[in-house]
């Protein structure tokens, strides 16, 4: 008999490891496919956009929650794999990777900058994977491997021009942040609002990172407006605010399109009281299915949900409606497929995944009151359709 | 219109040389480039919060409590990590950018990520002609001037100060002759820090702050520090005039990205020609 040397046996034993590990990994992962189907959630715990991350986390797992209590898809539950980016678009990319590489998802929801959005989006391309997009953004954009959740400016500038001009003021000044999202909606807004027989009296981009806006207030007093539009974003909307009510201006009216109840808690409802914004999604929307998810979203996580909490919701469900009618193997095309055209009835209202893979919503405006609640003071009667190349033609017109 | 921007420009430049002295003490004095110095004005603010919004204290006490918390945490940082770095900017850039990061973790910690909000304790207008200035930030001038005055009155006609500076310009000699030098740079380190949080105490009323809110802040005052330069406190206050008063000028009448970028560009410019800021301080 041979005698066994040392370094045959080491390259034995380790060729038996690696098989037994291969073996092993290939086990798990099938059985695992059988029980669960996996979804990855891409949400920062740290960053500029954590907080905003953070309701959608939490309407994404109670919605997983509640889909799960109820029997789950077709007998298989939803397993949710989170990862934190960081607020980071290039963190955010390679946490997407591993969320299909290693984890296996079939989609993953999440992210919250275009930014952000623009880095995964290649990710997904690569992988045939399907990331679902739940904020508010500029549009000019569609990829097979997204579905956007959120509304893009159409939607809301095509019914906020026009009571804006009617019921509050003819007179505008337009503010904005110097980036895509602002720029492009201000152009549209600008475009909407003159047909509408509304007057520009300014217009102004400040950057991302500014703190301080005494010098925009003072242009806004001197160019004497009825009311300012802003789409300033973010922090940016706070520090104005707060600046802006230490001014005492009580014959401007003031338009934030982007504030929400994180907003107005932020800035203090003392400054804010009385300020209009134009978001697809109030805590205080009245229907049923809100009245369910606001108190029991509050009761949750101590806090009134905002839209992105609302999209959130809205995302885990339009995907629950679509895995229903799928088989337990299912390509992306094929979830893409089942996505378009599903509708879910929920806290803001009837929301459809278009053919262009954007969602017609309902927009709406709401004014702080003294609770730091919006009063919401006009609804669209019907949902409105999604153009993401809206912009297009006012943003090169604009530039050129 | 001139007028009014020039007064909007005195207000920005009051609170960006509120926000970079410190740095000019901690940089200028002590050449540690602190990358925590924006988490240091955030947690300022958070120590104001703590005193007016959960403990129920006026202002004042917020305005001291902002002061003596940073000012013990920049003794603390001093004591423990950078006396070790003098002179070695590489490490002490990244000792002070992982503390920034570990502050923001602990802020998010305590009080969790979301954004905290202050009352101002002044509301109100004055008005002058067609110009409006808010009363909190008339009172934002005044607090700028008096943190200018008294840190100029310490270096220059106490004792302290005295040792401060000896210890700066030759810190062997300092040393022979009877100064405990580790002292002094604990206790310089601390008040940099202090006056640093202090800032963050006046902002927080009109500003967004939250854990992740330092980075706003930091740019702004290197730049004030390093276009005045720091060879004297003079430096940062020509610095936040001239910035001050130019983004507001420049902002009013054309754009503020445009301001910024003019503001920035012009930096570059003196600091290619005045490498050591433009108020300069004959040296041997």
């Amino acid at each position: 008999m041979k005698k066994l040397t040392r370094r045959e046996f080491l390259k034995g034993s380790a060729a038996g490891t690696v098989a037994m590990a291969l073996s092993g990994f290939g086990l798990t992962a099938a059985a695992e496919s059988e029980e669960t189907i996996k979804v990855g959630l891409l949400a920062a715990s740290s960053g500029s956009t954590s907080v905003l991350d953070g309701y959608i986390a939490n309407a994404v797992m109670m919605a997983v929650d509640e889909i799960n209590e109820a029997g789950g898809i077709n007998g298989k539950e939803i397993e949710i794999f989170r990862e934190d980016y960081a607020s980071d678009p290039a963190t955010a990319a390679e946490k997407a990777e591993k969320l299909i590489v290693n984890d296996g998802v079939s989609c993953i929801v999440g992210v919250v900058l275009s930014s952000c959005r623009q880095a995964v989006l290649p990710v997904v391309e690569e992988y045939d994977n399907l990331l679902i997009y739940t904020t508010d953004y500029e549009g000019l954009e569609q990829s097979d491997n997204i579905i956007y959740v959120g509304c893009v400016p159409n939607q809301q500038i095509q019914t906020i021009a026009p009571y804006l001009t009617e019921n509050i003021g003819q007179k505008v000044y337009l503010i904005g942040n110097d980036y895509l999202y602002p720029r492009s909606t201000l152009a549209q807004m600008s475009a909407m609002l003159e047909e509408n027989g509304a007057e520009i009296v300014g217009e102004e981009y400040v950057a991302m990172d500014e703190t301080d806006y005494t010098s925009s207030i003072t242009k806004i007093i001197n160019a004497e407006p009825d009311v300012v539009f802003s789409v300033l974003v973010g922090d940016c909307i706070t520090a104005f605010q707060k600046q802006y009510a230490q001014y005492g201006i009580d014959n401007i009216e003031m338009f934030h399109l982007c504030l929400d109840e994180s907003g107005v808690e932020a800035i203090g409802v003392n400054s804010c009281e009385g300020v209009y914004s134009g978001q697809t999604y109030f805590a205080t929307v009245e229907n049923e299915v809100n009245e369910v998810f606001a108190a029991k979203y509050e009761e949750l996580y101590g806090t009134v949900p905002t839209v992105y909490a609302s999209n959130g919701y809205v995302a885990a469900n339009l995907l629950a409606q679509a895995l229903e009618g799928l088989s337990d193997e299912f390509t992306t095309e094929e979830l893409v497929a089942a996505l378009q055209g599903t509708t879910f009835d929920g806290p803001a209202g009837f929301v459809t995944v278009e053919e262009n893979n954007h969602c017609t919503v309902t927009p709406r405006i709401g004014v702080v009151n003294s609770e730091g609640l919006f009063d919401v003071i006009y609804e669209a009667e019907e949902p409105v359709s999604p153009d993401p190349y809206a912009g297009e033609a006012y943003y090169t017109e604009s530039e050129s | 219109m001139l007028l009014t921007y020039l007064i909007n420009g005195l207000m920005t430049a009051a609170s960006l040389l509120m926000m970079s002295m410190g740095m000019a003490i901690i940089f200028g004095i002590m050449n540690v480039v602190n990358l925590a110095h924006g988490e240091l004005i955030i947690i300022g603010a958070y120590a104001s919060y703590t005193m007016i919004e959960i403990l129920g204290l006026p202002f004042g006490a917020a305005v001291l409590a902002s002061f003596a918390t940073t000012a013990v945490i920049g003794s603390l940082i001093e004591k423990i990590i950078i006396k070790k770095l003098y002179g070695k900017t590489a490490e002490t850039l990244l000792v002070t950018y992982a503390l920034s990061m570990i502050f923001q973790q602990l802020l998010k910690l305590i009080y969790g990520s979301g954004y905290i909000h202050l009352e101002s304790p002044i509301t109100g207008i004055v008005r002058l002609g067609k110009t409006i200035m808010p009363k909190y930030y008339l009172c934002i001038i005044a607090v700028a001037v008096l943190m200018f005055l008294v840190t100029w009155l310490l270096f220059n006609k106490t004792r302290l100060g005295l040792q401060i500076r000896a210890v700066s310009q030759n810190r062997a000699m300092a040393a022979c002759l009877g100064v405990n030098t580790k002292r002094i740079d604990t206790l310089t380190f601390a008040y940099g820090a202090g006056l640093t949080g202090l800032a963050g105490c006046m902002i927080a009323p009109i500003n967004s702050i939250s854990p992740f809110a330092g980075s706003n802040y930091i740019t702004d005052s290197f730049i004030t520090v390093v276009l005045g330069g720091v060879d004297t406190l003079f430096g940062p206050v020509v610095g936040a005039l001239l910035i001050g008063e130019s983004e507001s000028v420049v902002g009013g009448f054309i754009d503020s990205v445009f301001a910024e970028m003019i503001v920035v560009f012009a930096v570059v410019i003196i600091v290619r020609f005045f490498p050591r800021g433009i108020i300069v301080k004959e040296r041997r």
